[in-house]
Order: structure tokens, then sequence, then C-alpha cells
């Protein structure tokens, strides 16, 4: 695990780097919410974050990293392949008839904690989760990471009234608040905000961090991992959907279109700086 | 085989709710992986496991969507989760989280789902599980069990617990005659012959066994039906029912399951696949209309065509049967 936040957003552009060329290569994918959720995913993995055992992934006492947000799977699986889950030229099969890796994960992935694509349904198993940990009084953590277009499911928040009812302190859900969906903003379709009121309504601690600022990212999952409390925890990243290419900030449209030509180019020019 | 004929049938003295929670109580008093789950849904005989073991036993509320996904949860950390709703509820309204959490990652929960077919008569078209056989039986990985009493719905509870998969158990209520024959065979076989007959045969499901098992009394003269019992659905053991059907040019499936993906369709399709010429199969079954008509069970059998006179008077129509109606 390397705590150098330089070498941490080095591994971030690595990660973006990989998603573009599966995403360019198989002609499909999310690449909006995958570069959104890079860094955290590095911060988490190669940061330590969350204590996770490539050589054994399924360690008894890791901490799950429940990712519900599917659709952004090409940043997991390029952290994976980081982290030593799966090889390289696993992640390059990524497209491929007969890959392993699709395009929303499934269990058999290794370092992969549950299949997932159907938005609103991770927090719920994050919890199931999170309460047998704490029934059997475990050491380990559970972490959900979340989409904030995920969050106008309604199961989310049956499972978020659930966790907070059974005080399970031992989770936590990030939630990658890029404030687009695949057709708009989240605040032009049905309003989120003020989102981090909802979670505390629901009887959840929040806090806010920049889901780009690494440094900001190591020290708040390093304080995390002594975290002491009855409540389950959302951590609200404010991220920008399509970080790390310029034409892609912030522009609705980039949900899974995928670069080409000139594009394409000019992406990879500014993910190689 | 055996001749278990209707009259031979014990009386059970032992609500089908009951036989079930008794069963899965038996089970957890051995083994602490079990764990039950409800959305709000209470039975008489849950109260002794809510009482032993409160630490595994959780009421959700109302929000079955969160019971099937804390349910997969537990189970993937090696709980052995039973989770218990109103079938309407359990299989329709967390029907996607069922698919894409328990049965894609196939684990080991075991949905009991209270309330199949016309079991909540009065209760309105909400209520009305006419449709849940076709929807798990498009989950490849789920087995669906359909007790007919006491007997079976104990089977059905420990055979979902040895299997460690998937398992939807369709649970009625009230005291039921036993007909389940209790054999190992039978049971693995997932069907039971139990009246045998050699002119027609009558298949079913589930405790509306007991009208078939009287129509195939007032069919007795002329003809002589048999009746075949399927007590596990899903899947279909082929073999055995191959052997049961090969014996008949006409079958009649009476079910309470709507008419649209319901058990006859099953039946008609293997029928077809497998013999030439294939025998005739003669589908009873409630047709696919909301029946917003309000009574007890046995009545709205009645209103959808399905109780034992209409059953009757359909099949001797159908076998051009001259007969006295018995009444």
């Amino acid at each position: 695990m390397n705590m150098d936040v330089n070498q941490l957003i080095e591994d971030a552009k690595w990660v973006r780097r990989q998603v573009l060329e599966v995403i360019a290569g198989a002609g499909k994918g999310h690449i909006g919410g995958s570069f959104s959720i890079a860094d955290i995913l590095v911060a988490l993995y190669r940061g330590g974050g969350i204590n996770v055992d490539s050589k054994n992934p399924k360690w008894e006492n890791r901490d799950r990293l429940i990712f519900s947000k599917g659709h952004s799977c090409e940043s997991l699986y390029a952290t994976l392949c980081l982290s030593g889950f799966i090889s390289e030229p696993t992640l390059k099969s990524y497209g491929k008839n007969g890959s392993i890796l699709g395009g929303h994960p499934d269990h058999k992935i290794p370092g992969v904690e549950i299949s997932s694509g159907s938005l609103g349904m991770g927090l719920g198993i994050a919890s199931g989760r999170a309460l047998d940990g704490k029934m059997k009084n475990a050491s380990h953590r559970v972490v959900a990471i979340l989409g904030d277009g995920e969050c106008y499911e309604g199961s989310v928040w049956e499972a978020a009234m659930f966790a907070a009812h059974h005080e399970l302190g031992n989770l936590i859900a990030i939630v990658d608040r890029n404030r687009e969906i695949t057709l708009d903003e989240t605040e032009n379709c049905t309003r989120l905000e003020p989102f981090a009121d909802k979670w505390k309504s629901f009887g959840w601690e929040t806090v806010n961090v920049n889901g780009h600022d690494m440094k900001a990212l190591v020290k708040l999952f390093g304080e995390l991992k002594n975290r002491k409390s009855s409540k389950p925890l959302a951590v609200i990243a404010d991220t920008v959907k399509g970080k790390g290419v310029s034409f892609m900030e912030q522009e609705v449209g980039w949900h899974h279109n995928v670069p080409k030509g000139d594009k394409l180019e000019i992406a990879r020019k500014e993910l190689a700086s | 085989m055996k001749n278990t004929a209707t009259a031979q049938a014990l009386s059970a003295s032992v609500d089908v709710r009951d036989a079930c929670f008794d069963e899965v109580y038996e089970i957890a008093k051995n083994d602490d992986r079990i764990i039950l789950l409800t959305d709000d849904q209470g039975a008489f005989s849950l109260n002794k496991f809510k009482t032993d073991f409160p630490d595994r036993y959780i009421n959700i509320g109302i929000a079955e969507q969160n019971l099937v996904a804390t349910a997969a949860g537990l189970a993937l950390e090696g709980r052995l989760p039973v989770i218990y709703g109103i079938s309407t509820f359990m299989s329709m309204r967390c029907h996607e989280q069922l698919r894409a959490t328990i049965d894609l990652m196939d684990l080991p929960v075991s949905v009991v789902s209270s309330g199949p077919g016309f079991t909540y008569a009065s209760d309105g078209p909400t209520h009305h599980s006419l449709c849940d056989f076709a929807l798990m039986n498009t989950m490849p990985n789920f087995h669906v069990y359909n007790p007919c009493d006491a007997t079976s719905t104990r089977a059905a509870i420990r055979l979902s617990y040895e299997r460690k998969k998937p398992s939807y158990v369709r649970l009625e209520k009230g005291v039921i005659p036993d007909h389940t024959s209790g054999n190992e065979s039978d049971l693995k076989a997932g069907m039971q012959l139990v009246k045998e007959g050699k002119d027609v045969l009558l298949i079913t499901s589930g405790t509306i066994l007991n009208s078939v098992l009287k129509v195939s009394a007032k069919l007795s003269n002329p003809c002589d039906a048999a009746v075949l019992h399927i007590f596990q659905m899903k899947p279909l053991n082929t073999e055995i029912l191959r052997r049961h059907m090969i014996k008949y040019k006409n079958i009649a499936v009476i079910e309470d399951s709507a008419v649209t993906g319901g058990l006859g369709g099953v039946i008609r399709d293997f029928a077809m696949e497998r013999f030439n010429p294939p025998p005739r199969v003669l589908k009873i079954a409630p047709r696919d209309v909301h029946y917003l008509v309000y009574g007890d069970r046995d009545w709205m059998h009645k209103q959808a065509g399905i109780d034992t006179d209409t059953s009757f008077d359909m099949i001797t129509r159908w076998l051009n049967l001259e007969t006295k109606k018995v009444r």
C-alpha cells in the first residue's frame, strides 16, 4: 500500500488512462462515472483506505468493498489490476468476447464482492454484511460505493433506514456526488439537495470531501479506520463526471458516450500529462 | 405403486404455517447460521423462534427490496437466511432483487412465500398470488416448492435448508388433510401419485390437491382418474414425470396459478416435446384477469373456474363423457 500522495495521483492517472483505452477499444463503457470515482478507488485500494489482500481476496478480516454503482466498473477493474487482483492481460480483455470483465462487475471476478449493475441494491447488501459483522463483533468494515443518481432508488433509503436503526457504525457509504445522470444534471431532474441533510435525517453521520483531492481523501480514509460510532457514515464525495478530460468535465452526455477520433487523441494527451 | 386414495388420507391437526416454522425452529436450534427476516408478516408459531433466538429474528418492516438485499448480504457472510412475507409482495415487489442478488449469486436463502393462489381471497387482487410461479419459474437457480400439507411443508423447508441454494416455498395456511407419503423416493422425485387411475391423469400442485381428489372421486363413474401431485414445481423431475404421463392420452392440469405461465403450460410444453404423439393436455387455471370480487377461497375458486364442480364439468365435456352429475 503506497501512502505517497504524489504516487497515488500518478496511480489515478494510470487508472484513467486504462479506463480510456479499454472503453475506446471496446467501443462501450461508462466513462464519465468511471473518471469521477477513480481517485476515490485509488485512495481506498492503494492509499490504505481499506484493508484488503490481493493474494487472498476472500481473507476473512478484509474490509468488504461493495461496488454498488456497477456501471463505473472500468475504474474498479483498473484499480484491481494496479492492486494485484487481476492481471494486465485480463484488464485489457475488457470488451472482448469471453472476457471475465463485463460492462458491469460480477462476484466471480477476484476482488469483487458482489454482482452489481442494477442500481439501488448495493447498500442493502452492504447493510446485511455490516449487520453480520456487528453480530460477530468483527473488526472489518463494509464500504459501499454509490452513485448520487443511484440515490433516486427507494431501496437505497430502505437500506439507509435499516442501517441507522441497527446502529451499523461499521458501515460507510461513499457517494460519488458528480451531480449528473445520463440525460441531465441531478438537480434539474429531481433535486437531491439538501443531500447531506437527507442522510442525517435518516440517522447517518455525514462528511463531505473533495473527491479529487488525493491528500484529503487519504487523510479522511486514514481517520475513518479508527472511527468508532454507532451511526453509519455517508461520505459525500464532491466529484466531477468525466474528471481528467476537459471536454467531458461537467458536460452532460459522457455517461456512456465513447470518445473517438480527435476527441480520443485529446483525451489521451490530457491524461498523459 | 401403493394406492394412497383420498379415503385413506390422514387428517392433520397441524396448521401448515406451524409446520413450516416449527421445522425452521428445529433447524435453527442446531444451526446458528439460520436467521429469519420478515417484512412485518407474523405467524403464531414464529413466536417461539422470536423468543428463543431473538438475535436471529429481524422484522425489517414493509420493505421487501431491502428484505431481500439484506438477506443476500447476510448469506454472503455465511448465514442461512429464511425470509418470509406475503406471496404477491415476495414474488413481485422485490422480484428484481431476488433475481439480481440471491439468484444471480446463487445464495443459500429460503424464501417463504405466504398466501399462494387465492389464500387471501377476500383481500382483493393485490393479494391474489396468481403469477408467482410464472415469475419464479424464470429464475435459473431457484427451486420452487409447492407443498400440499403439513408433511410436505416440513419437507420443503428441510430440502431448502439442505440444498443451501435459492429456494422458494409457497406456504398456505390452515389445517389441511395430509396426503404426502413421506417416502424419501417421492420427495426426491418431487412428485407423488396420490391416487392411481387408468383413464385420465389429473396433475396438480399445492393444497388445491384436495379439490382435485374430489374431482377424481366425482369422475369415478365412468372414468378412473389418477391424481399426481407435484411438490417440486421447479425444476421438474422430467424423467419421473415422463414415466407418469406416458400412460395417458388425456391429462388435465388443475392449478391456482394463472393460466399464462402456469404449471399447465409447462406440462403441455413437456408433452409436446417428449411424446409422439403427445397426450392432450387440458389447462384448468384462473384466467389472466383481476378478480375484483370478494369472498372466501372456495368461493373464489368457483369465480376463477378451478373449483371441484367446474373442473369436473370441464373435464367431462373435454372427454365427451356421459355422466350423471352427482352434486
